[in-house]
């Protein structure tokens, strides 16, 4: 199926305001670009934070995420979700932003800050433990953990992402669960 | 010992196996090895529901789960509105610019005058000097001359959606220069106007970039999608190169698609135009089409009514491996409009099947003078486009002719209301082959008149023949007249649009057109695995003959409900950007 008849076919079946509101932003339209910010920015933000385990590093992720997507608007084709696209986008800025940077592994314990959503005690507490043991895998091992097992990817899809074989996102896959089980089991 | 390692390599083997298995990705032995040693080991079963029970955890995690306070969002987005403002900004001001260079083009050469009036002195006197007959210059060469030192600019307009010039937006009234390339999404369309010489259409999911030619003539770049050129330049003025051969115009008009592969198909609506490869340059006269595949080059043109057999073979002639069964299909399969295919494989077949291709084509058109049977090992490019042009006339004078029997034939059943045989041409032939005069009777009886002039011929003999004509014709007779006449009135249209297409340049719908190209392509590509299959009897089937004849009939009459159908078109590269996600990932 062409990647037009995708489109139509998403069009079809998701009659919101997503389309309307991309081709009116194409058209330069920034009131329509900040509804469209407003409906991701939680979502994108969250992506960056858990990925870079680091607030500061995650907010200007989200900026850029969004800068990137005025600039690239046209080439979005509708054969995804908006919000699948920006991920997309956030996963790349954030592998090109380590490839630059070398950023330095050391950080900061972002979640036990409060800054996660409440739920029941004991659900909040199981939560922030599993958060914390993700945001202290090595960087690579995160990411993957992350994206195929929060976002939904496929390892080819992550392989391509992040310009490894498939064999390597599932040997990383494998040793960030590894070492989630033995964190958790301290 | 040994059974110690063993043990620690199966476990360990598994533990690496368990990922697959919770995804479901893994064989059937696989997972039947993995259930039989889960079940004997502790330490690897402990691991399995521990990971299974890891993975749903995880998967229970929120997608978003930071908080984002209302000030810090609203601080978010105004860092990005300043940042996307400076970009409009910038955008806005290099398309003043560029806008700028456009408009101050002739002050340019206003200001220079007097300094270029007298460079064109000095090369007046130069030439007088040298004697005018060794200065060969063309009117190419001095106006690549006269825009020494300028880039050279051409007007683009956007026609429909949003075109791109390089990344920015293509505005109503823009231009391009050398070296930019322009390149439209599924729903936008641009005009490229081409110095003075005409204008190309770029359609929907193309990419075009204006090139300059080595030998400075104007030429563009298709990388992929699909063109309508409408040229009046001399020949030889204008280019547009594919990824495997070079079209050059000799004034007329066409369309060429590029898919995602590098593949094309070139249709010529007017004129004629001249199509190049390294080893083969071919004419394609109106009316006719021509393939180029990217390792190949340039096919044999074919004309737009050819059979599905007639072109599967030739594709497998072409592009594939197949000798003798594809030459006997062709030699079986030919019209007198597939004559142009037939001689343009005179010079490529193998030499014994040379003098039945010359046949063939013979018994359709007549050679002209200088192309005698004696000359096919040495037929050459300008006799084979003289050849091209005598069949080219004689198809439309066909045309013309079966329009004007047609016509003929509605009028006499207008005036008889009958019609005693089921064609024309049988009618005709009848009359021409047995030198007789015909006449239609209200009761269905013919009347032979003038026998006299059958001299030679027994007369009875030649009665009784004619017996048993009139009763075949009295048994052809029995046909609906209705039905009849509604066939021949739907024949005769058939015949003046195929006129009206041979001699007219036609404002089709583009779009259909090109689906209607891919999909003989397809078509084609079909034909071509069932011959390999031996399945030859399945392709009428897949005929698609008069496949533009149909489009033509339907654009002019459902042009606004053809407009509403989606085409399918060439895919794009995947932005870097973007890779995309595929539906329902997201969460």
């Amino acid at each position: 199926m062409s990647s037009q008849a995708v489109s139509l076919n998403l069009i079809v079946k998701n009659p919101d305001e997503e389309y309307r509101l991309v081709e009116e932003a194409v058209d330069g339209s920034c009131e329509a670009f900040k509804i469209l910010f407003t409906r991701n920015v939680t979502k994108v933000y969250s992506l960056c934070l858990r990925i870079s385990a680091d607030h500061n590093l995650a907010e200007d992720l989200t900026q850029e995420v969004f800068i990137k997507a005025w600039e690239k608007l046209r080439s979005f084709r509708f054969d995804c979700k908006f919000s699948s696209w920006l991920h997309s986008i956030a996963v790349n800025q954030f592998l090109m932003h380590t490839r630059s940077e070398k950023r330095a592994t050391e950080r900061e314990d972002e979640y036990s800050s409060g800054s996660i959503q409440h739920g029941s005690d004991k659900q909040q507490e199981s939560r922030i433990d599993l958060e914390k043991a993700i945001s202290g895998l090595p960087e690579q091992a995160r990411t993957v953990l992350i994206l195929h097992d929060i976002e939904g990817y496929k390892h080819k899809e992550i392989s391509e992402l992040m310009s490894i074989e498939t064999g390597t996102s599932k040997a990383h896959l494998h040793r960030a669960r590894k070492i989630l089980r033995e964190e958790l089991s301290k | 010992m040994n059974n110690d390692i063993t043990e620690k390599n199966n476990c360990e083997k598994t533990e690496q196996l368990i990922d697959d298995y919770l995804e479901g990705m893994i064989s059937l032995s696989d997972k039947e090895l993995i259930d039989e040693h889960i079940a004997e080991c502790a330490g690897c079963s402990e691991y399995f529901s521990g990971t299974s029970e890891l993975i749903k955890k995880v998967h229970s995690l929120p997608s978003d789960p930071a908080m984002l306070s209302a000030q810090k969002k609203s601080d978010m987005w105004v860092k990005v509105e300043s940042n996307i403002d400076t970009k409009k900004y910038e955008k806005e001001k290099a398309l003043k610019l560029e806008d700028d260079l456009s408009e101050n083009k002739p002050n340019f050469f206003s200001q220079y005058k007097y300094y270029l009036s007298g460079i064109a002195a000095v090369l007046l006197i130069a030439a007088v000097f040298y004697g005018v007959k060794n200065l060969n210059v063309s009117n190419d060469r001095l106006s690549q001359q006269s825009t020494f030192g300028m880039d050279t600019y051409w007007k683009v307009s956007n026609l429909q959606g949003t075109p791109l010039i390089g990344d920015l937006q293509m505005s109503s009234n823009d231009s391009i220069k050398e070296g930019q390339w322009i390149q439209t999404n599924y729903d936008s369309r641009a005009e490229l106007l081409v110095a003075d010489l005409g204008k190309v259409i770029i359609e929907p999911n193309s990419k075009v970039i204006f090139v300059k030619g080595v030998d400075g003539n104007n030429r563009i770049l298709v990388e992929y999608g699909t063109i309508n050129t409408n040229m009046n330049s001399l020949p030889e003025t204008f280019y547009v190169e594919m990824p495997s051969a070079v079209a050059s115009d000799r004034g007329g008009a066409y369309t060429l698609t590029i898919d995602s592969t590098g593949d094309g198909l070139v249709y010529v609506r007017s004129g004629k135009i001249e199509v190049q490869s390294p080893n083969t340059a071919v004419i394609i006269p109106a009316g006719n089409l021509v393939m180029t595949r990217k390792d190949f080059g340039v096919g044999t043109p074919f004309n737009e009514n050819s059979s599905v057999k007639f072109k599967s073979a030739l594709y497998n002639l072409d592009f594939g491996k197949c000798e003798g069964a594809c030459v006997n299909s062709l030699l079986n399969n030919a019209k007198i409009s597939d004559a142009i295919s037939l001689v343009n494989l005179i010079p490529k077949v193998e030499n014994e099947y040379k003098d039945d291709f010359y046949t063939k084509v013979a018994n359709f058109v007549t050679p002209p003078k200088n192309v005698h049977r004696d000359s096919i090992p040495f037929m050459n490019e300008e006799d084979i486009n003289e050849w091209v042009d005598k069949i080219q006339i004689e198809v439309q004078e066909n045309v013309a002719k079966s329009l004007k029997a047609v016509e003929k034939n509605l009028e006499e059943m207008k005036k008889t209301g009958f019609l005693k045989m089921d064609s024309i041409h049988d009618l005709e032939n009848f009359a021409k082959n047995w030198k007789f005069k015909i006449k239609t009777h209200p009761d269905g009886n013919y009347k032979f008149e003038g026998d006299t002039i059958y001299n030679g011929f027994n007369s009875e003999e030649f009665k009784k023949e004619m017996e048993e004509a009139q009763k075949e014709l009295k048994e052809n007779s029995m046909i609906d007249q209705n039905q009849l006449k509604l066939d021949m009135e739907e024949l005769r249209e058939d015949l003046k649009e195929m006129q009206k297409e041979l001699k007219e340049d036609l404002n089709f719908n583009n779009e259909e057109f090109r689906k209607e190209m891919e999909k003989a392509k397809e078509e084609m590509k079909k034909a071509m695995k069932e011959v390999e299959k031996g399945n030859l009897e399945t392709l009428e089937d897949l005929d698609t003959t008069g496949y533009k004849h149909r489009l033509f009939i339907k654009s002019k009459n459902d042009k606004d409900k053809e407009n509403v159908e989606s085409p399918e078109t060439p895919e794009l590269p995947e932005s870097p950007e973007s890779p995309g996600k595929p539906e329902g990932n997201d969460k």
